[in-house]
């Protein structure tokens, strides 16, 4: 062999071992690969929730997804569910579209009951996807996936709706938490001392937090608790939203074992003001024990940078959330949570209770009810606390010998569980709720933040300005470059 | 690498002196000003619609045909001249055989070929402004989208300089550059035709489309920038032993 076939026989060797590597190192790559999401809004990030939940799957789940290779829906959602396979192996993801796949569609069809029509020529299944573990299943319709808002929606760079991204990933993460945990978390809202009720209709309802919580396998039942009956077994957490009459001893004292057998409670306090005078509500034995005091007072906001109207007793922002566990997501976001007509809600220097939630330095806490109804806005006096004011506190409570620790958190106001702010995108209404849920019942995936809505201002053009646009891009532009290459061309021939 | 940066600082020159460098950015810049004034065409006109129309930035970035088509042509043109274009004119002999390697000429000329890349997208930064003015942008996704777009120069510049390596004369460099894209090209078009199908992961993987339909999204994913990386490196190399043998042989 010559030295220059040789040094060919060698090139062609490092070539091909080239090639080889290359193609190894693609392969790998294709099937190790991270994901980096570079949009302002963090739209294909999964929420730390979703995160959460696929981080700590211990058992296999199985997604099949029926939509069409034409549905607009299915790049969206293969995209969403190629960012829950990178988190955990235990997902194995199926696309069968019934048009071009009819014989393994059939079969599916049969086993989960999905039933199936035409549209335009196309097959159609009646759900977009069932999530299976073991021998529990979860059925996603279209509607789950779809925003049903048209008047808010947003497009995103990819043609889906920023609301849709969210809601797909809400559907899909809310079907494996239903699959993979025993049974749905129970909330007993107590009722029959004026609360807040769970059925839809009026401005003192849970409906929409109650419906928005059974993606996260979230169920609520209404229990009664006068003179004193025993919270029913399966009570995972007791919500005490809103009362506006007192609870009896016996009733107090139930609520309390309730917390000693290492139980969680919510409670959302208003100020009552009757005959002159604040009204107690009764529960004050179960706080004071613990650290916690709510106070006689009503807190006035006067920074307008957080007041959300003229007036005021009215609704205003708060973002100052302490340092726990539940809130602490809050405080690095700073993200705003409104209240309206809150009480203050303080613990005791040196106890174990925290205070999760503060008004503005600028507030203070109102003590005279004249000056409430007054015709005169009220002014800071020396009776009146100066803010920032507590009025949120969380604490644990030790229990029975065996159990674990009780939880607690009490709020000064229910009005930051109305519908109208629990779904609004710039606030964390509904996010604070999940996580304090998620702490009083010990589902830390709860406490992380649950996917957000984003807003975006579409490009919006008239006539002229395209017009203007046409002379700038296409000829000016062009012709400078042209301009350019041409005194380039003349210079070099002088 | 000072030679390198030597050899990748004279192409430059020549080809910002030389007439088909301006006549390829004029005819570039009327392409892309007619697409994203059409693309804004249609956003104006859909003001009002449900969901409003498209974003003419994210559809202007890989997101309609306009995008990909024109690279097959502009990209062996811009290429085709690196080594091929020496060859004819009877100068990459005398390079060959002054004091430098092959893997210095080549990898100066590639630089230079990245340069009128990046040089070539100079001029959408307008339309981002243009887009900022009438609407929100998202930074994000469009750093992403540039991001991907140099991706693409990687190895599209990789595979035209290859093609001009092998090439006896311009026209042919031209020709084998349009191939080597173009099969890349036809090869992605398979994630539609065998969508829904395991192999649609696949060719997704070796598709431009797919490329850019992450990187345009905001979405900067690992695979698709080893891919780049990867299949420039091997086109740099190839060009690079081209060069040797061709070197070897005289």
């Amino acid at each position: 062999m010559t030295p220059q076939t040789s040094k060919r026989v060698w090139g062609a060797g490092t070539g091909l071992l080239l090639v080889a590597l290359v193609g190894l190192v693609n392969y790998l790559a294709f099937r190790h690969y991270d994901r980096w999401d570079f949009t302002t809004a963090r739209l294909f990030t999964l929420s730390s929730r979703t995160e959460e939940v696929l981080t700590r799957l211990d058992r296999d789940v199985d997604v099949y997804v029926f939509l069409s290779r034409f549905d607009p829906m299915q790049r969206n959602v293969d995209e969403l569910l190629e960012r829950y396979k990178t988190k955990t192996r235990k997902l194995t993801v199926r696309f069968v579209d019934p048009n071009t796949e009819p014989d393994e569609f059939r079969v599916l069809a049969q086993r989960f009951g999905v039933l199936s029509g035409e549209f335009e020529g196309n097959v159609v299944a009646d759900l977009a996807a069932v999530v299976v573990s073991g021998e529990k299943r979860w059925k996603i319709t279209n509607d789950d996936l779809a925003s049903v808002d048209f008047d808010s929606i947003e497009v995103d760079d990819s043609g889906a709706s920023a609301d849709q991204l969210v809601k797909m990933e809400q559907a899909f993460t809310g079907a494996i938490l239903q699959v993979v945990r025993g049974r749905p978390t129970k909330i007993c809202a107590s009722k029959g001392h004026g609360e807040w009720t769970i059925d839809a209709g009026g401005e003192r309802s849970l409906s929409t937090l109650k419906d928005e919580l059974e993606r996260d396998n979230i169920v609520f039942e209404s229990i009664d608790l006068i003179g004193g009956a025993a919270i029913p077994e399966g009570c995972d957490a007791l919500f005490v939203i809103g009362p506006t009459n007192a609870f009896s001893e016996r009733e107090t004292a139930t609520i309390q074992a309730f917390l000693a057998a290492g139980h969680g409670v919510l409670m959302t306090l208003d100020p009552i003001l009757e005959r002159e005078a604040f009204q107690p509500l009764g529960l004050e034995s179960i706080l004071g024990p613990v650290g916690i005091t709510a106070g006689s007072d009503v807190i006035i906001e006067i920074n307008d940078t957080r007041r959300l109207d003229g007036e005021l007793l009215g609704k205003f922002l708060v973002s100052d959330y302490g340092d726990h566990p539940t809130t602490r997501a809050f405080t690095r976001l700073s993200a705003p949570t409104v209240v309206r007509f809150p009480r203050s809600i303080r613990t005791t220097e040196g106890g174990d209770a925290k205070s999760i939630l503060r008004t503005s330095p600028e507030s203070w806490a109102e003590t005279s009810i004249a000056q409430l109804g007054g015709t005169e806005p009220p002014s800071l006096d020396a009776e009146d606390t100066r803010g920032p004011v507590s009025i949120g506190a969380a604490a644990e409570i030790d229990g029975r010998a065996g159990a674990r620790k009780g939880r607690l958190v009490v709020v000064g106001t229910s009005q930051w569980l109305a519908p109208a702010w629990l779904m609004q995108p710039q606030l964390v209404n509904f996010e604070l709720a999940s996580a304090w849920i998620g702490w009083l019942t010990e589902r830390d995936e709860l406490v992380s933040i649950p996917p957000r809505r984003v807003s975006r201002e579409p490009v919006t053009m008239t006539a002229d300005d395209v017009f203007w646009l046409f002379f700038r891009l296409v000829v000016f532009m062009p012709a400078a470059a042209l301009f350019v290459g041409l005194a380039m061309w003349r210079s070099r021939r002088n | 690498m000072k030679r390198t940066w030597l050899i990748a600082k004279r192409e430059c020159f020549a080809f910002f002196v030389s007439p088909i460098a301006w006549v390829v950015l004029t005819s570039w810049l009327v392409w892309s000003g007619l697409t994203y004034f059409f693309l804004c065409k249609y956003a104006a006109e859909s003001v009002g619609a449900p969901g409003g129309g498209p974003d003419p930035l994210a559809a202007f970035f890989g997101g309609t045909m306009l995008f990909y088509i024109p690279l097959l042509f502009f990209v062996p043109v811009l290429t085709m001249r690196l080594l091929a274009g020496e060859r004819r004119a009877g100068t990459l002999e005398p390079l060959l055989t002054a004091p430098v390697s092959a893997v210095e000429v080549v990898l100066g000329k590639y630089l230079a070929s990245l340069v009128f890349w990046v040089t070539l997208w100079i001029p959408s930064l307008v339309y981002v402004w243009i887009t900022s003015r009438y609407g929100s942008v998202d930074w994000g996704v469009v750093g992403a989208s540039y991001l991907g777009i140099f991706g693409i120069g990687l190895y599209y510049m990789a595979i035209g300089l290859y093609a001009s390596a092998r090439a006896s004369s311009e026209i042919v460099a031209a020709m084998l550059g349009f191939g080597g894209i173009g099969l890349l090209f036809a090869l992605g078009i398979g994630q539609f035709m065998f969508a829904g199908s395991e192999y649609e992961e696949v060719f997704q993987y070796l598709s431009v489309l797919g490329h850019m339909e992450n990187f345009a999204r905001g979405v900067v994913d690992s695979r698709f920038l080893i891919f780049d990386v990867s299949v420039a490196t091997l086109g740099v190399y190839f060009a690079i032993r081209t060069v040797e043998l061709h070197r070897g042989a005289e």
